[in-house]
């Protein structure tokens, strides 16, 4: 073998390098890594399976319930028992029974996904992009802005979740709506109302990650060649906080999720033009002695739903390497 | 010491007078309907409106009105008075606290006597078939929604309409002074369903901090001078794990004498959580800020004693 030039490829030399019985080191981006031991966990990947199951469900729902059931609004009051009038449970015309006024329980919950996954991911998106941006601002000017900002954090955090939940629907759930109709009654509140409790938890954890961030060579680096506050706050800086918002957001959609069903239970949810899992687990309370399947049901969706969620979020935290992303 | 906490307290007054001015935008200044529609009733006529509204002073200018708002607040602990019942909210929220409080101490019991057990033993036996299986089933009860929870309890135990009349039902709560036997037997389910998500979530907190913790080279050096494993995991490995347990728990316990509406409401136990839920129902707003201003207060506390303990038994802290 001839010496090789130092500069430029040498096929022989590159043969010899990746000889069969040495390992061949491949670079992986930080997202083969994920993959590699995300398609691990067979437990994260079922629960993603079951997800994608539940949104196909909530797209389709209107074509589902045309082919196989009844429409979620029409009432069917042959369904009724003649002489007492209560509904009738599951039977093979009416797959999960029927609620007290003789509609459809099946179409119902198939419905209530769409309101419910509906709900839960417009606020969780509008919670995140806020609470990244003040999280992001906090962080990266300190001093008096982030004083501010924290301080205030600290007093949202200080009131009780969902009874703050409770006023700010019930202000807002008679009139016009909040802020002169800005914010209508039904899914409009109920997004503003989770969009407003959850942003804080998300600016803290973007606060700190920023702090420490901001002291990396990398952004040295970046404004020593001229680059201003928003490029490095957007070119710099964001990229790096991908995996905790990822993280931070798989974990916080369940939880929006039982919060919209706990609103709609509570009766200032999205209101009873629209089937919600929360709304017929409030209807069934009054008859769940006589009725299982009206309140069995819709609670079953939102407990695999929910668990779905959360164990996907798991999956992706402990993917993402647990070491570095912190959510507490 | 003193000086810390004396920071601690004055930090919390402030904090009480800022979400008291923050309950005051979300009440009086948030919604476009007119509050004193709702107080005069359906059928009032637009005279009848205009005298409640000046009677409730919401014909003054709104900084005047935040002034009596506050001014009642601070001087006179006054939250206003309810629309539906025209009882001072004050009162009222003080008669339903005895309540509360039996509804949060039973659970509060149970999830710390089942969840931190529960924690330890699926950390010593970390990634075995126990810890998978009692991991699994933590999941499950954090995504339950309690009030679905407390439905199913209803249906399977209640003494009255229950597949197995075992505890006391929905409507069954008495005073514990009038009948601790009831007291106790109405309480049972309520209690479970309610401490269910909270087990769940200790046990996972118990068994993340201890894992974590028994991989500290204190641990190992506790190993390496021959205490036995039981030892080394109650003396040195739990006394560091528990720590921030104690402090969530403290928070949490401020959190529920705030009220647990949905176990409230499900169960029917007439504690603030259900009166909470009941204003709603009847757009009783002074009811429903009284309601939240109640639960911040018992949080900030809760957050001052924490903070205040904690500084106590670690001086680092104390800055």
């Amino acid at each position: 073998m001839s010496t090789p030039e130092l500069i430029g490829r040498d096929d022989e030399l590159v043969e010899e390098i990746s000889a069969p019985d040495a390992e061949v080191i491949v670079g992986r981006s930080p997202w083969q890594l994920f993959w590699v031991r995300f398609r691990e966990d067979k437990v994260a990947l079922a629960s993603l399976g079951v997800i994608g199951l539940i949104v196909l469900i909530a797209i389709f729902a209107p074509l589902i319930v045309k082919a196989i059931a009844h429409p979620p609004s029409a009432e069917y009051p042959q369904a009724l028992d003649p002489r007492f009038g209560t509904p009738s449970g599951p039977s093979t015309t009416f797959f999960f029974g029927v609620d007290k006024v003789g509609e459809d329980v099946f179409s119902r919950v198939l419905y209530g996904a769409r309101v419910s996954l509906e709900v839960a991911l417009i606020s969780t998106a509008i919670a995140v992009a806020v609470g990244v941006v003040m999280g992001m601002i906090a962080g990266f000017y300190r001093g008096v802005t982030d004083t501010l900002i924290s301080r205030f954090i600290d007093v949202m955090l200080a009131f009780p979740v969902l009874l703050l939940a409770m006023g700010i629907a019930s202000a807002c759930s008679f009139g016009n709506g909040c802020l002169h109709g800005l914010i209508q009654p039904g899914v409009p509140t109920v997004v503003a109302v989770i969009a407003i409790i959850n942003w804080t938890y998300i600016a803290r954890i973007i606060r700190g990650q920023v702090m420490s961030l901001r002291e990396k060579e990398f952004v040295e680096a970046a404004r020593a060649s001229g680059a201003g506050d928003i490029a490095i706050l957007f070119r710099e800086i964001l990229p790096n906080l991908v995996a905790p918002i990822i993280v931070y957001t798989t974990l916080v959609i369940p939880q929006n999720i039982l919060l919209e069903a706990a609103l709609s239970y509570l009766g200032v949810g999205i209101g009873i033009q629209q089937a919600s899992w929360g709304q017929m687990l409030a209807d069934a309370t009054p008859i769940f002695n006589t009725a299982w399947w009206y309140f069995v049901f819709p609670g079953a969706a939102l407990l695999i739903t929910v668990l779905a969620f959360n164990l996907l979020g798991d999956g992706i935290r402990d993917a993402l390497d647990p070491r570095t992303v912190e959510v507490t | 010491m003193v000086r810390y906490a004396m920071r601690r307290i004055l930090w919390g007054v402030l904090m009480l007078l800022v979400v008291s001015a923050v309950t005051f935008v979300i009440f009086y200044l948030l919604p476009s309907g007119d509050p004193a529609a709702i107080r005069a009733g359906r059928y009032a006529t637009p005279a009848r409106i205009a005298q409640v509204r000046h009677q409730l002073g919401l014909d003054r200018p709104i900084y005047y009105q935040f002034w009596l708002y506050m001014k009642g607040l601070v001087f006179h602990f006054n939250f206003g008075t309810s629309f539906k019942t025209n009882l001072p909210v004050r009162d009222t929220l003080f008669a339903r606290l005895p309540v509360t409080f039996s509804v949060a101490i039973g659970a509060v019991i149970i999830w710390m006597l089942i969840g931190i057990p529960v924690g330890v033993i699926s950390a010593i036996k970390s990634r075995s078939w126990l810890d998978r299986a009692t991991m699994g089933a933590s999941l499950v009860a954090i995504s339950a929604p309690v009030y679905w929870l407390g439905l199913i309890a209803l249906f399977l135990f209640a003494k009255d309409i229950g597949v197995i009349h075992l505890f006391g039902g929905a409507n069954s709560y008495v005073p514990f002074t009038q009948d601790p036997a009831g007291w106790f037997s109405s309480l049972i389910l309520p209690w479970f369903v309610l401490a269910a998500a909270f087990t769940a979530f200790y046990a996972r907190m118990v068994r993340g901090n201890l894992i974590e913790t028994m991989s500290e080279d204190y641990i190992r050096t506790a190993r390496a001078k021959g205490l036995s494993e039981r030892r080394v995991i109650f003396r040195h490995g739990l006394r560091a794990a528990l720590t921030p347990v104690v402090t969530m728990a403290g928070l949490d316990i401020g959190a529920l004498l705030g009220g647990a509406v949905l176990t409230e409401t499900v169960f029917n136990i007439p504690g603030i959580g259900r009166l909470a839920y009941d204003s709603i129902t009847g757009s009783d707003l002074p009811m429903i800020q009284g309601t939240v201003l109640f639960g911040a207060f018992f949080i900030i506390t809760a957050n001052l004693i924490v903070d205040i303990l904690y500084a106590f038994l670690d001086p680092r802290v104390r800055y």
